[in-house]
């Protein structure tokens, strides 16, 4: 799958303000999206792997070969991630004296991973931001077990907390990272258990939220499906414009190999 | 400088002339050459500065004696004074038979009285820039003299420099994000007060008083789980 993307910020101040103009723009209610996310690394490179056919058809893999910049066989690493979608009810409570008290204690079982994998986005100057991504779920199973048997280690996780909503084709997607509070000892897994929203230090201290909008392409990129969907975001980034400002950012900050 | 005393003021001040002339002309030529050579490393921004301030008191310096109606004046050796700006004004060049033919491009060179174009807008500019100071220097009050246009530049520059410092704080682009810019942007530091205090009401963002933290950080954080 390709994806096309433009970003841009929304203060805190403003972020109400925002919500009910997407809402309108968009004629629905914003949708709650809480997400966790696992962010792991291969501990190895998929080697002779990725010459032998491994699903998929033929015809993508000989299309895709003269577009990459690299070999084939490169040795780069990427991250991947696993995505629990959450509801709040999954989380821990604030009691009102104050202590906190962990969600669900088995809130990894709980069947609503997906293993994700987003590709650096494609260089060269561009209104949007064109890069690969798949997203698969996994359906059964201990979802840290399926990363770890494929070879991956796990690297750190955070939560996004925010809203979404739908026009066209257009995926808005308005959320701002989670950290974690810091644990003393380094984990080697996804949280059994989750402390209350309120309790997580969002990465951008001031409360500011991120406006993704997102078109996926499908899984055969053509160029006139890669223009129209060129033109639907930037027909947003016009009528957005004076409301939060939708841009292209910086290719290599999108960089999801491992270094 | 027996013989340098004993010469005509007019002599002594064509000299004059022609040695300030030639040390303007040599430090404007070893700063072109500083600044365009491309096999020397440039020179560090203080030494640029020096190296323009020395040219304008060099250029002073030529001007007050350019407009000095008693040069050479010295009571003691009983010099009377001699009006340079009314010598010069009523000076003209006349080569002398002396003068070798061959050299007729540098000939009509020196006898040229008219200014290159370019030059002659320069003289014009800087004509007009002197009378719209003097005039502003007349009245006291600066502000009211403002011509419309020059409110217009103004605007036209505030306005560019705001939204510049203003990208800053509400979405912390720029080299200097962090603390580096404490010892450098004391000035952008003046500015960004000032333009809190009366700020776009567009670009608040400040309600927690801190600063969004750059998109690009934020976008690293979310594809690879940290800030580097």
């Amino acid at each position: 799958m390709h994806e096309v993307l433009l970003f841009g910020q929304v203060p805190w101040g403003r972020h109400e303000q925002v919500l009910k103009i997407l809402a309108g723009l968009c004629a629905m209610q914003p949708q709650r999206v809480i997400e966790r996310h696992a962010v792991y690394k291969p501990s190895q490179a998929p080697t002779q792997q990725r010459g032998v056919q491994v699903g998929g058809s033929q015809t993508i893999q000989q299309q895709q070969r003269p577009n990459r910049d690299r070999p084939v066989q490169s040795t780069e690493l990427f991250y991947v991630q696993a995505i629990q979608s959450l509801e709040e009810s999954d989380l821990g409570d604030k009691i009102p004296n104050g202590s906190e008290t962990n969600g669900t204690t088995n809130v990894m079982k709980k069947q609503s991973w997906a293993m994700q994998f987003q590709d650096v986005p494609q260089p060269g100057k561009r209104a949007v931001i064109l890069r690969q991504t798949t997203k698969s779920k996994i359906v059964d199973g201990d979802a840290h077990e399926f990363m770890v048997t494929q070879g991956n280690t796990f690297i750190t996780e955070f939560m996004t907390e925010g809203y979404q909503f739908v026009t066209g084709n257009i995926v808005l997607n308005m959320y701002r990272p989670l950290q974690f509070h810091p644990t003393e000892s380094v984990l080697s897994s996804p949280r059994e258990a989750l402390p209350p929203l309120d309790s997580l230090q969002p990465l951008d201290e001031s409360g500011a939220y991120l406006l993704e909008a997102s078109i996926l392409l499908g899984s055969e990129l053509k160029p006139e499906i890669e223009t129209q969907g060129t033109n639907e975001l930037r027909d947003l980034q016009a009528r957005m414009k004076g409301v939060v400002t939708l841009k292209v950012p910086e290719r290599l900050s999108l960089d999801t190999r491992v270094k | 400088m027996a013989t340098e005393s004993s010469l005509p003021p007019e002599l002594k001040t064509l000299n004059t002339l022609r040695q300030r002339l030639m040390t303007i002309t040599a430090a404007l030529y070893s700063l072109r050459n500083e600044i365009q050579n491309p096999y020397i490393v440039l020179p560090p921004w203080d030494r640029v500065v020096k190296l323009v301030a020395d040219l304008g008191q060099m250029t002073k310096i030529l001007q007050d004696f350019q407009n000095n109606e008693q040069a050479f004046r010295n009571d003691d050796l009983g010099i009377s004074p001699f009006n340079v700006p009314a010598f010069l004004n009523s000076a003209v060049v006349h080569p002398t038979t002396e003068f070798p033919a061959t050299q007729e491009n540098i000939l009509g060179t020196l006898l040229t009285k008219k200014l290159a174009p370019a030059i002659e807008d320069w003289v014009e500019e800087g004509i007009k820039v002197a009378k719209s100071n003097e005039e502003t220097d007349d009245a006291e009050h600066k502000e009211q003299i403002l011509t419309s246009e020059q409110f217009k530049e103004l605007w036209y520059w505030a306005v560019l420099q705001a939204s510049d410092v203003g990208n800053k704080i509400t979405i912390g682009e720029g080299d200097e994000y962090g603390d580096e810019d404490e010892s450098s942007d004391d000035s952008d530091e003046e500015m960004v007060d000032a333009v809190a205090g009366e700020g776009p009401p567009k670009e608040a963002t400040l309600e927690q008083g801190k600063a969004m933290i750059p998109l690009n950080d934020i976008l690293k954080f979310i594809s690879t789980g940290s800030i580097r």
